[in-house]
């Protein structure tokens, strides 16, 4: 009968083959276990920071705008959290590792040249913001959403107007994932992060598509 | 009163008792007839409506009777199917007004429907009589007119119509409208004030379309005198017939995504065939049409059952290219392609297109411009002659085709290039240059060999081509591209350059031979180049330059000495840098001294953070020059964040001159590593402002 005292006493040879199984799975798993907890991440995202700069960015392009929304708490506990991680992690970890706190100072010569063109841009569009003929989508693009009272002329003028400044919105979120080396999979997490800021801060009568998307004005 | 006029009177009173039932009989009669008429005017048009539907292979359904009057009718829920039981067309409510009169044969019908409203679904359906179903109204009516008809598509796209619609001589049917509107919720279409006319002939079938079974029997069916043909879910099919159109659009405007065309400046005159085909195909054959002076164009086309182009053999021209290119191209997309927002193109050009299958692959086009002027941000030419053919990727059987591209004046980048005559070659999927260009400026030349435009599913639209470049002189590059201060000569092989959608990258370098040394330029790329804010990059490798040569070249302080060092991953944007690095220091070199005049000492020390009327206060004002034993500057460019180093560090201290070791000698220390964007470009500006003595010439900011 096996006892866990005899363990000494047992050869190699009197191990029986479900032991030395689990032996074998042990020296596997224990190396196993640590290896996993070694956790590397290479990747950081300050979604925070990033939001911060959407809010800066969109106060320069439009203006300023009403107050933006109060943001739900999961998000702001995520930010926290985030940063409770980051100083843990910077207590012990070299140099180069504090060296990777976030900082989004989104303000290159080419997000500079778009913002211009955004905030130029802003002075046209904002009349047809306030009357409904352009909308926000749940995207964070502007949409020509209703036409009435519109002659053609306007009509295709504010489609140039929506189109150009779309595709500078598309640039700028592709630029800050480029300055900030996030890499271009953060671009839709960028983009994500500006829907709501360009939601949030949408003036009152202005019209915005909600997540199912339908349309209600602020 | 005389016997005459005793009888004269009893004459009247004769007349009048004969004449007077007669008139109420013949008004009685005219009641009563009218209202006979209206009475069974129901009943008639119900019947005649239906047979018409029924010949066309259409079933007219109708809830409940019409309510008829002396003034107008009423019918409610009116329901147009297919045979097969497929809703076409639903009217809610339809209301108007009916006129008989003599017509031949023997009496016609007026209708006029006011505020009529219906809802269409045969245009999702593709293999309905939709398009054709019009053919209807004038084996009924000899006149409809409309009033405020409002047609809803389904999907937010609504139409709206104030039209007359007469049946005309030869089985034609006219429609006048003078007011047309067509919205979609989308706003990728529309159409205001439109007003035009549009005759509809029934006509032979193009042979190549196959028998289609509903509309031909509702044009036979709208042709007098044609025999009736036979009705019945078992029939045989009758053979194919279509509609002969012309289109006239005299006034008003639409919107065709960013495209918007006036019609009052440009009319739309366009003729053609149009019949439907197997599998909701709608072919149009003999087509012609005519956008004012801006476009016209010929051919013939094919659509699917969702009415995307399928098929096409078309030739646009264009007299005019100027306005045609404003409308089509400038305006709708020079906000989202900034080349072309103010880019001209004078001319004349043709175009023609044979489309085997939807998609660009499938084309097989050849483009024919003669243009007097192309102006854009970047290019220019004049005397441009270009006869491009192009072979879609898909068509790999094809046999290739020779082509040309001519210019008498070139200008590319500013610089104004040697004309460009090649002969190319186009073979399925690709046009390549027959043999090597050389464009000659600026006493240099630039090797274009091997250049090629491709297309294909592997890959979108793409050029490539091999690039050397010899002898090119760097005042006149300087002074085409706005940059002061270049001397010596550039030259290199770029090796392969390729440009895409998204970038144009070089796979070679160049050399510069420059103030004594050489600049090498490597990593060449201009990333987004169609953009609004296209970005430049580049690494730059500085061996041997003659430091004195270049501060005396760009006016600044004096400094004598040889550089060397590196910039990499160098990026401009607008016309400032978004991030780089850099390390440009002094090499120590036999017989060459290291020495920094005053001025320049005063424009270091401000580049690292000093200001300069302190700076000033602590030199020596009798000495001119003084010695160093290393200069330079390690910088850093991020996210609009400058990092200076000088050439050596000591704690907070960085060397930004590090003096000799023999008097006189100067050292400049910057503690102020790090700074933005804004502020260094206050320093630069300071910089300039420095003169001889090293004092500012205007208050620092």
């Amino acid at each position: 009968m096996f006892r866990p005292n005899d363990q000494a006493a047992i050869s190699p040879a009197a191990v029986p083959p479900w032991r030395r199984a689990s032996m074998l799975l042990s020296s596997l798993f224990l190396p196993a276990c640590f290896a996993i907890a070694c956790v590397t991440v290479n990747i950081y995202f300050p979604a925070p920071e990033v939001r911060e700069a959407a809010e800066r960015i969109v106060d320069e392009t439009w203006g300023g705008g009403a107050a933006p929304a109060p943001q739900e708490a999961p998000g702001k506990q995520s930010g926290i959290a985030q940063r409770w991680l980051l100083a843990a992690f910077a207590m012990v970890s070299p140099r180069e590792a504090v060296a990777a706190e976030p900082d989004v100072n989104v303000s290159t010569a080419t997000i500079r040249a778009l913002k211009e063109g955004m905030k130029q841009r802003a002075a046209e569009l904002k009349p047809y913001l306030g009357s409904g003929g352009v909308g926000i989508t749940k995207d964070g693009l502007l949409v020509q959403r209703d036409a009435a009272g519109m002659d053609l002329a306007t009509k295709a003028k504010v489609r140039r107007l929506v189109d150009a400044e779309n595709k500078d919105r598309e640039a700028l979120y592709r630029e800050i994932a480029t300055a900030n080396n996030y890499g271009a999979e953060r671009v839709a997490d960028i983009r994500s992060i500006f829907a709501q800021t360009w939601k949030d801060k949408a003036e009152p009568g202005w019209w915005v598509q909600g997540a199912d998307g339908s349309w209600k004005q602020k | 009163m005389g016997d005459g006029e005793a009888e004269h009177e009893a004459g009247k009173r004769r007349r009048r008792r004969v004449l007077l039932p007669l008139l109420v009989g013949f008004v009685v009669a005219a009641i009563a007839i009218r209202g006979a008429l209206s009475f069974f005017a129901a009943d008639l048009f119900m019947a005649a409506v239906r047979q018409a539907a029924s010949r066309g292979g259409l079933e007219i359904v109708l809830e409940g009777e019409p309510v008829v009057s002396a003034s107008g009718f009423e019918a409610a829920n009116l329901t147009v199917r297919t045979r097969g039981g497929d809703e076409r067309l639903r009217a809610d409510a339809v209301s108007g007004s009916a006129r008989f009169f003599l017509h031949r044969p023997f009496l016609g019908v007026s209708l006029s429907l006011v505020g009529a409203s219906a809802t269409w679904s045969g245009a999702d359906s593709g293999d309905d009589a939709s398009p054709l179903l019009l053919p209807l109204l004038p084996a009924v009516f000899s006149r409809v007119e409309f009033k405020d008809a409002r047609v809803d598509f389904g999907a937010g796209r609504v139409a709206s119509i104030d039209a007359v619609v007469t049946a005309g001589e030869g089985g034609s049917l006219d429609v006048r409208w003078s007011r047309l509107e067509y919205s979609e919720e989308s706003g990728e279409r529309a159409a205001e004030k439109l007003a035009g006319t549009l005759r509809l002939t029934a006509a032979p079938s193009p042979s190549d379309v196959a028998p289609a079974p509903d509309p031909p029997r509702a044009i036979a069916a709208a042709k007098p005198g044609a025999p009736t043909p036979a009705t019945g879910a078992g029939d045989a099919v009758a053979p194919a017939q279509a509609l002969h159109v012309e289109l006239v659009v005299e006034s008003g405007a639409a919107l065709v995504g960013s495209v918007l065309l006036d019609f009052a400046a440009h009319p739309l005159a366009a003729s053609g065939v149009i019949a439907s085909g197997d599998k909701g195909r709608l072919q149009g054959s003999d087509l012609a049409f005519a956008l004012g002076r801006l476009l016209r164009g010929s051919g013939r086309v094919a659509l699917a059952r969702d009415r995307t182009l399928e098929t096409a053999d078309v030739t646009l021209a264009s007299d005019d290219l100027m306005p045609a290119f404003v409308t089509l191209v400038r305006e709708p997309f020079g906000g989202v392609a900034p080349a072309l927002a103010d880019a001209v193109l004078e001319g004349s050009g043709q175009v023609t297109l044979r489309l085997a299958a939807a998609s660009r692959h499938s084309a097989d086009a050849t483009v024919s411009l003669s243009v007097r002027s192309l102006r854009t941000r970047s290019l220019a030419a004049e005397s441009l002659l270009v006869e491009l053919p192009w072979i879609g990727a898909s068509l790999s059987g094809r046999a290739p085709r020779v082509g040309r591209l001519r210019a008498a004046k070139l200008s590319l980048l500013g610089l104004p290039w040697t004309g460009v005559d090649t002969a190319v070659t186009a073979a399925p999927g690709s046009l390549r240059a027959k043999a090597a260009q050389e464009w000659k400026a600026v006493g240099g030349t630039l090797r274009i060999s091997d250049l090629v435009l491709e297309d294909d599913a592997r890959g979108g639209p793409r050029a490539a081509a091999d690039l050397r470049v010899t002898g090119f002189d760097l005042a006149g590059l300087g002074d085409a591209l706005g940059v002061a201060g270049l001397a010596g000569s550039l030259y290199g092989d770029l090796g392969r350059v390729r440009i895409d959608a998204d970038a144009v990258r070089a796979e070679g370098a160049l050399d510069m031979e420059t103030f004594g040394g050489s600049v090498r330029l490597s990593k060449l790329v201009v990333e987004h180049p169609f953009s609004r804010v296209p970005e430049f990059g580049l690494d730059a490798k500085v061996d041997g330059i003659d430091l004195g040569a270049v501060t005396a070249r760009l006016g600044v302080g004096r400094v004598s000495g040889v550089l060397e060092g590196q910039v990499t991953g160098l990026v401009l944007a607008a016309g400032q840098p978004v991030s780089f690095d850099a390390d440009l220091h002094t090499v120590k070199r036999r017989g060459v001294s290291q020495t920094v005049d005053v001025r320049a000492i005063v424009q270091l020390g401000v580049l690292g953070g000093g200001d300069s009327g302190s700076i000033t206060g602590t030199l020596l004002k009798v000495i001119d020059r003084y010695r160093y034993s290393a200069l330079g500057l390690r910088c850093r460019l991020r996210n609009d964040v400058f990092e200076i180093r000088g050439v050596e560090t000591d704690g907070d201290k960085d060397y930004i001159v590090k003096g000799s070791l023999l008097p006189p000698s100067v050292s400049v220390v910057s503690h102020s590593q790090v700074v933005s964007f804004s502020e260094m470009l206050k320093r630069v500006q300071r910089i300039a402002s420095i003169d001889e003595g090293g004092s500012p010439n205007v208050p620092s900011q």
